[in-house]
């Protein structure tokens, strides 16, 4: 039992729960946060998502609520995270057989709900998108972005510890504590030390996404949650320069998002039973894919490197997935059902988390008597305080230019927190990823001060394994930099190698053909026939 | 062009045929695309070291045949020996002792007994002959202490993370006597180097003056660590460098080796180069060749024309007739395998060059796991050949009587998981070989 008493417990480490953390602790809460997985991890929604900013161009015409949103955070995080934000703007096309009328009723839904938008001469929009589909008839830019949903809950993480909160990934609830009927606490399995804890505090708030269900029957509470499945699937390759809508109701496939070296094609909208087993179908991904090419014909030559699917928290349920709205909820237990001390949020989007942690942290500090005001959408989140230039680091350094680009994408101005070091170990200049260019000094700063633990949260922190090759060659290496940076024991870090590399796997297996087939055969022959592995973890 | 034998591919399938044809006096050609995934390879030659399933290592490697001939017996060994285990043994060690002297001379091994010896990652690889460079990488009888040796800088071969691999097999394995340690030293001018790898650091050493310093930095080491064996990165990539091994020996006092890396690799362009001097030896051309059409007469190849690119993307044709053909392309991995798609994502498995009929299992890719022992269903897609190395139909009908398959373009086996790619290789060509020559 730690003796260590907070004033808040968020159960969650998505997107909600961590800016959740940043709103309590940056109002002078005392904070923990507790993710079993990894934050923006998890297998849960935040970490398996498009990345798209939302204008709100998308629920503009059925779900006016979550555009409204939308438009308003789009707007906040180009400022308080601009250095993750890549501002690409989107285009949403009209190709047959989509029906005409939609784009009427999208123009009057952007009007009421404040989304920006412009129509574009079709001629316009080629000179700007030379790849898209020939028949396309109308052409309306909006205000769209690609965001890093891994970064973003890193940052809110690493602010919210600016502001004295703690932060425990890979730390488990298995049950909640109570005095009477008020929950007082939390217990939980620390996976990193294997042994199980309990922590007080005042006010216990449940952001578990999908799995708030399961958290909220700890209290004997129901609540109503759809897991509901979206399937992507990731292309080589930027094939476009905007983010790619349809012009009509949204359905299967409708977006094409460049994200860092890549494009991902979403999604679908699936009802599920349980959320931990959300993996991509073939033919959920033929659907993606051939909806892709309807948009982008080049889609057709270019590799498919993997598949995956999250499941996403909505409230309510009964209805088909398209058909529940995507905002969300706060659920006061105290008012409802009389279980003081517990809190609920449910629904919501990666895009507009923000805004639901303020909502939800007005609520907790009402109750907690906290009188300090909203800060999160005026604070810059750490690494967009500054500009940095990419030039004179690369001098400085001894870098080129397209490395330390690449690494400023992912940190802003943390950079100055790691590039330094290489200076007088200059082996940390080493590229452990070719792929995303990631090198031993941002690799050693990840697990030394953003809780990153294993290979898969090294891919979340700096994209380490998410290019071409998949984790062929930068796996082991990382692995390895994992074992003489951390002293983390060599079983340990195996274990998370092989479920690296398994984790891949998944996705991969059902688009392996062509050169990713042999990508594949490559990575199988260097770990199994050259480094045995197969027979040392398989013996 | 006329020649007695084309031989498509020039990795060790390839060249072992050729080389094996040229000695009884035929006239052979080569063509191939580029270098084969031989050179892509860790150096060391399999022959069996596991049978899917079975736990444990095959010991002697020819020992597994048996249970092969039981389990899988349309395996190209099993094949190759007419489906008789016994024969099969016959058929491998005439292979071997068949082989170029350049190749021997490059290897440590016998087939009388598999061994373990130490990988990059720290893990032990089961093989049954290595190259000369790795013999002290090798895990014998008797103790010894092993200095794990990084080169600052150099990512694919971190002795942190191996020796700490390493002391863990070797405790599962039960090899306590084998003790092994980590040191890190430096190469004057790589520092920094953001991709450094074992080619650079390769052409690096062949400076006097760089070479002299990393000799004085590692005898340091041997100095105060006073270890039996110094196992260095796969970075001794040319023949000087070889010989240079000697000397850094004499100045350490000790064994000094390489372990068995991934590619990019020494003991991979050793192989390679190794096989390109055969071919120069003994006469056999080589062309590099793009795409190859096959001309079909009479049931028989007449002819492969093939596309040579001369300069800034122009070609020409050139024609290649012969009595016979070899085919030994590769897996995926070299492209003698492809796998295409259609607009519904549905596979289809090709053979690149014939597009002859292939064995494919069924649920192909239904493992889930990347490190599943017993290999992965699809790795078995490939050729299906006779015993005289014939490919033939799904009814064992032969496809082209002048045509043969050999290396890893075999269906009905996976070389990863059996660890038996090269043996499989030198042997289904050896066979193909002597099936041409009709012996």
């Amino acid at each position: 039992m730690s003796n260590e008493r907070f004033d808040v417990i968020v159960i969650g480490g998505g997107a909600t729960g961590t800016a959740t953390v940043r709103d309590l602790a940056m109002r002078g809460a005392k904070v923990l946060l507790v993710e079993r997985e990894d934050i923006g991890g998890g297998g849960g929604a935040t970490g398996r998502c498009h990345g798209m900013l939302h204008s709100g161009g998308r629920y503009a015409v059925k779900d006016p609520e979550s555009a409204k949103e939308c438009a308003h955070e789009n707007k906040v995080l180009r400022k308080i995270a601009r250095h993750i934000v890549e501002p690409l703007g989107g285009f949403f096309v009209s190709i047959p057989p989509d029906p005409p009328e939609f784009a009427d009723a999208f123009v009057d839904g952007c009007k009421k709900t404040g989304v920006e938008f412009h129509e574009m001469s079709v001629e316009e929009a080629f000179k700007e998108e030379p790849n898209l589909n020939p028949n396309v008839q109308r052409v309306f830019w909006v205000n769209d972005g690609a965001i890093d949903p891994w970064k973003l809950c890193v940052l809110y993480s690493l602010d919210a510890a600016r502001y004295g909160a703690v932060i425990k990934n890979y730390t488990e609830v298995i049950d909640l504590l109570f005095d009477g009927k008020t929950v007082e606490g939390v217990k939980v399995y620390d996976k990193i030390h294997g042994r199980i804890e309990e922590y007080k505090a005042d006010m216990v708030v449940n952001a578990a996404g999908a799995w708030v269900g399961e958290i909220a029957s700890m209290a004997g509470l129901h609540i109503p949650i759809t897991p509901n499945k979206g399937t992507m699937v990731v292309i080589q390759k930027r094939v476009l320069n905007h983010v790619i809508n349809r012009l009509r109701r949204p359905s299967d496939g409708d977006i094409i998002m460049p994200h860092h070296t890549t494009s991902i094609i979403g999604t679908t909208s699936i009802n599920v039973d349980d959320p931990d087993k959300s993996y991509p179908t073939k033919p959920e991904i033929v659907k993606m894919y051939k909806a892709a090419v309807e948009i982008a014909p080049i889609i057709r030559h270019t590799r498919i490197l993997r598949a995956f699917a999250a499941p996403r928290p909505l409230i309510g349920g009964g209805a088909s997935g398209r058909e529940i709205s995507r905002t969300f909820r706060v659920f006061d237990h105290e008012a409802t059902e009389g279980v003081e001390g517990f809190i609920t949020i449910g629904g919501g989007k990666m895009c507009t988390s923000r805004l639901m942690a303020e909502k939800l942290t007005d609520v907790v500090t009402k109750k907690l008597g906290i009188k300090a005001n909203c800060r999160t959408h005026i604070e810059p989140l750490p690494g967009a305080e500054e500009e940095v230039s990419i030039e004179e680091l690369a001098r400085k350094y001894g870098l080129y230019n397209a490395l330390v680009s690449r690494t400023v994408h992912r940190w802003g101005s943390l950079v100055n927190e790691f590039l330094p070091a290489t200076q007088k170990t200059p082996e940390l200049k080493s590229i452990v990823c070719t792929c995303e260019m990631v090198t031993a000094a941002e690799i050693k700063y990840a697990l030394e001060k953003t809780w990153a633990i294993g290979v898969k949260d090294l891919r979340r922190r700096c994209r380490l394994s998410a290019g071409t090759c998949q984790g062929q060659t930068c796996s082991y290496r990382a692995a390895a930099l994992i074992h003489e940076f951390t002293k983390r024991p060599v079983e340990k870090v195996l274990e998370d190698f092989a479920e690296a590399l398994r984790g891949r796997w998944l996705g991969n297996r059902e688009v392996l053909f062509e050169h990713q087939l042999r990508q594949a055969s490559l990575l199988l022959s260097i770990y199994n026939a050259l480094g045995n592995f197969d027979r040392l973890f398989g013996m | 062009m006329e020649t007695d034998v084309l031989v498509i591919g020039k990795g060790i399938a390839g060249v072992v045929a050729a080389a094996n044809l040229a000695k009884s006096g035929k006239k052979v050609s080569i063509i191939a695309r580029g270098y084969g995934a031989t050179a892509l390879s860790s150096g060391c030659l399999d022959v069996l070291s596991y049978i899917p399933q079975v736990q444990g290592i095959a010991q002697p490697p020819l020992s597994g045949f048996k249970m092969l001939a039981i389990t899988n017996n349309n395996h190209p060994y099993i094949i190759a020996g007419e489906g008789d285990a016994g024969k099969a043994e016959e058929i491998v060690s005439e292979a071997f002792a068949n082989l170029p002297e350049e190749i021997k001379e490059l290897y440590v091994g016998s087939l009388e007994s598999n061994f373990y010896v130490i990988t990059g990652f720290g893990t032990l690889k089961p093989t049954t002959f290595v190259q000369k460079p790795l013999e002290p990488a090798i895990i014998g009888d008797e103790p010894k202490k092993i200095l794990l040796t990084g080169i600052n800088g150099l990512l694919d071969f971190n002795p942190v993370m191996a020796t700490s691999v390493a002391a863990l097999d070797l405790k599962k394995r039960s090899l306590g006597h084998i003790k092994v340690k980590a040191a890190k030293v430096s190469v004057k001018g790589v520092e920094g180097i953001p991709t450094l790898t074992t080619s650079t650091i390769a052409s690096v050493l062949g400076e006097k003056e760089a070479f002299n310093d990393f000799k004085s930095e590692l005898s340091k080491i041997a100095k105060s660590e006073e270890p039996d064996v110094i196992l260095l990165p796969s970075i001794f990539t040319t023949p000087e460098l070889v010989k240079s091994i000697e000397e850094l020996e004499n100045a350490c006092g000790c064994k000094i080796g390489e372990v068995a890396m991934a590619p990019p690799n020494a003991a991979g362009l050793r192989i390679q180069r190794v096989l390109n001097n055969i071919c120069e030896k003994m006469g056999i051309k080589t062309y590099q060749i793009m795409n190859v059409t096959p001309v079909i007469k009479d049931g028989r190849v007449e002819k492969v024309i093939g596309e040579q690119t001369v300069l800034f993307g122009k070609t020409k044709e050139l024609e290649f007739k012969a009595d016979n053909f070899i085919l030994a392309t590769g897996d995926f991995i070299s492209e003698g395998l492809v796998c295409e798609v259609d607009e519904e994502l549905n596979r289809t498995f090709k053979e690149s060059v014939f597009n002859l009929p292939l064995y494919i299992p069924s649920e192909y890719f239904a493992t889930l796991d990347p490190f599943n022992p017993s290999g992965q269903p699809f790795s078995k897609i490939g050729v299906m050949v006779n015993s005289n190395m014939k490919p033939v139909d799904h009814n064992g009908k032969v496809v082209y009587d002048n045509l043969y398959a050999a290396g890893s373009i075999l269906g009905y086996y996976d070389y990863r998981a059996e660890k038996s790619g090269m043996g499989v290789a030198i042997t289904t060509a050896y066979k193909a070989a002597k099936s041409i020559l009709g012996r």
